[in-house]
Parts: C-alpha cells; sequence; structure tokens
C-alpha cells in the first residue's frame, strides 16, 4: 500500500533539497538582512543613532523572516495540491 | 550626579540571558512536541513530510525573536562608569523577560498544536489549513513579546 502511494509523490531526494533550500532561505536571509540594513541603509544612508538602527533594523529583519515563512508554507502547500492524494482501495 | 550603583549591568545581562534562554526553551519544546508528531505520522504518510515540518520552522522563528532581543540588549550593555543607570537595567531586564516569557507560552501552544496538527492532518488533509492559522495565532503570541520588548528597549 505503500508503494502504490509512493507512484504519486515527488523522489526523497527532490524533497529534501527542497526541505533544506527554504530552511537555508529562512535561516540566512533574514539574518543578512539584519546586518545588510543596519550597516548600509541606516547606518550608511540615513545616517541614524546606533539604538533607532538597531530596532529598525530588529523590524526589518522580523518582516523579512515572516515573508520567508510564507514562501515555504506557500511551497508546501502549492506541492501537495499538485500531487494527488493515494486513492484507497478496498 | 550621583554614581552610578554597580550591579545596575547585572539587571542588564540577566535581561539578555533571559531573553534567549526563555525563547530556546519554549522552541525547543515546540520542535521537540511536533518532533514527535512527524515521526508517529510520517511512518504511514511519509508524502506529508513537506508540509508537517512547518510547526519545526515556527518554534525555530520563536528562538530567532529571543535571539534579535538579546542581540540587541547585548550591544547597549555597558560599565556603570560609562553612564550605564540602574533604569536601563530594569528596561533591558524587563525587554528580555517580555520576550522570554512569550517565546515559552508560544512555543509551548506550538508544540501541542504541532503534534495534534500534522497527526490529524494525515487523516484529513482538510485539517492543513485550520493547522496553519492556528499556528499562526500561537506564534504571534511570540510577535507580540517582541512587540513589546522593542519598545521597551526603546525608552532609554
Amino acid at each position: 500500500m505503500m508503494i502504490e502511494g509512493r507512484a504519486n509523490e515527488l523522489p526523497d531526494f527532490q524533497v529534501f533539497q527542497t526541505v533544506i533550500k527554504y530552511c537555508l532561505i529562512i535561516i540566512v536571509v533574514p539574518v543578512f538582512s539584519f546586518f545588510t540594513a543596519k550597516s548600509v541603509i541606516f547606518d550608511g544612508i540615513l545616517r541614524l543613532e546606533p539604538i533607532t538602527s538597531s530596532v529598525y533594523s530588529a523590524v526589518v529583519a522580523v518582516v523579512v523572516l515572516h515573508l520567508t515563512l510564507g514562501l515555504y508554507i506557500f511551497k508546501a502547500y502549492s506541492d501537495s495540491e499538485k500531487s494527488e492524494k493515494p486513492v484507497k482501495k478496498d | 550626579m550621583a554614581e552610578n550603583p554597580i550591579y545596575g549591568p547585572f539587571f542588564g545581562v540577566m535581561g539578555a540571558a533571559s531573553a534567549i534562554i526563555f525563547s530556546a526553551l519554549g522552541a525547543a519544546y515546540g520542535t521537540a512536541k511536533s518532533g514527535t508528531g512527524i515521526a508517529a505520522m510520517s511512518v504511514m504518510r511519509p508524502e506529508l513530510i513537506m508540509k508537517s515540518i512547518i510547526p519545526v520552522v515556527m518554534a525555530g522563528i520563536i528562538a530567532i525573536y529571543g535571539l534579535v532581543v538579546a542581540v540587541l540588549i547585548a550591544g547597549s550593555l555597558d560599565a556603570p562608569s560609562n553612564n550605564y543607570t540602574l533604569y536601563k537595567g530594569f528596561i533591558h531586564l524587563g525587554a528580555g523577560l517580555a520576550v522570554g516569557f512569550s517565546g515559552l507560552a508560544a512555543g509551548f501552544a506550538i508544540g501541542i498544536v504541532g503534534d495534534a496538527g500534522v497527526r490529524g492532518t494525515a487523516q484529513q488533509p482538510r485539517l492543513f489549513v485550520g493547522m496553519i492559522l492556528i499556528l499562526i495565532f500561537a506564534e504571534v503570541l511570540g510577535l507580540y513579546g517582541l512587540i513589546v520588548a522593542i519598545y521597551l528597549y526603546t525608552k532609554q
């Protein structure tokens, strides 16, 4: 029964690749955006106070974090919509 | 002007530590609890693993909230001689405790909802949307703590 179910799903390696890719995006991109926003935008261009720039870049990082999470949820949802679930046979 | 007390930074350091400690505690509980659910569910429905990782990712985000506040607080810690007042210490302790305990609560909620949610999704896939919504509302509890912590942090 599990072998029949496998015919409709993505190959294991492809699922692994997708999950790893999105997990790395979720971990790396917000941290990267925190320091980029702080050093380039808020300290470099706008020249804010240290506390203000940290707070703004924290807000930027949290917003980016939720965008990447939304991306992952969308991907997980749309992938499973595509693959029809196995039909039960009696 | 009165000299700043020597124990002022103690409160700030405890704030930074409690921010990350309690958030990590909540995130660890959320990951472990929903992880047992995923492990039990994937035996019969391995094609749902990608969908069921979502509670784990959300629990991880709780720890990132704590990390952000801990980094912010640690960045403005200083010696009492460099104008680190007792008031600043209290502010930092309050900010750390706010995000820490909110993260703990959110992590508990994510863990319990994630465990039941992925087990249920394996039997009734239409539950997925409901599980995501409940997880988002659990996650937002930690976000409220983060907002209060950042608001407190700017009061100096």
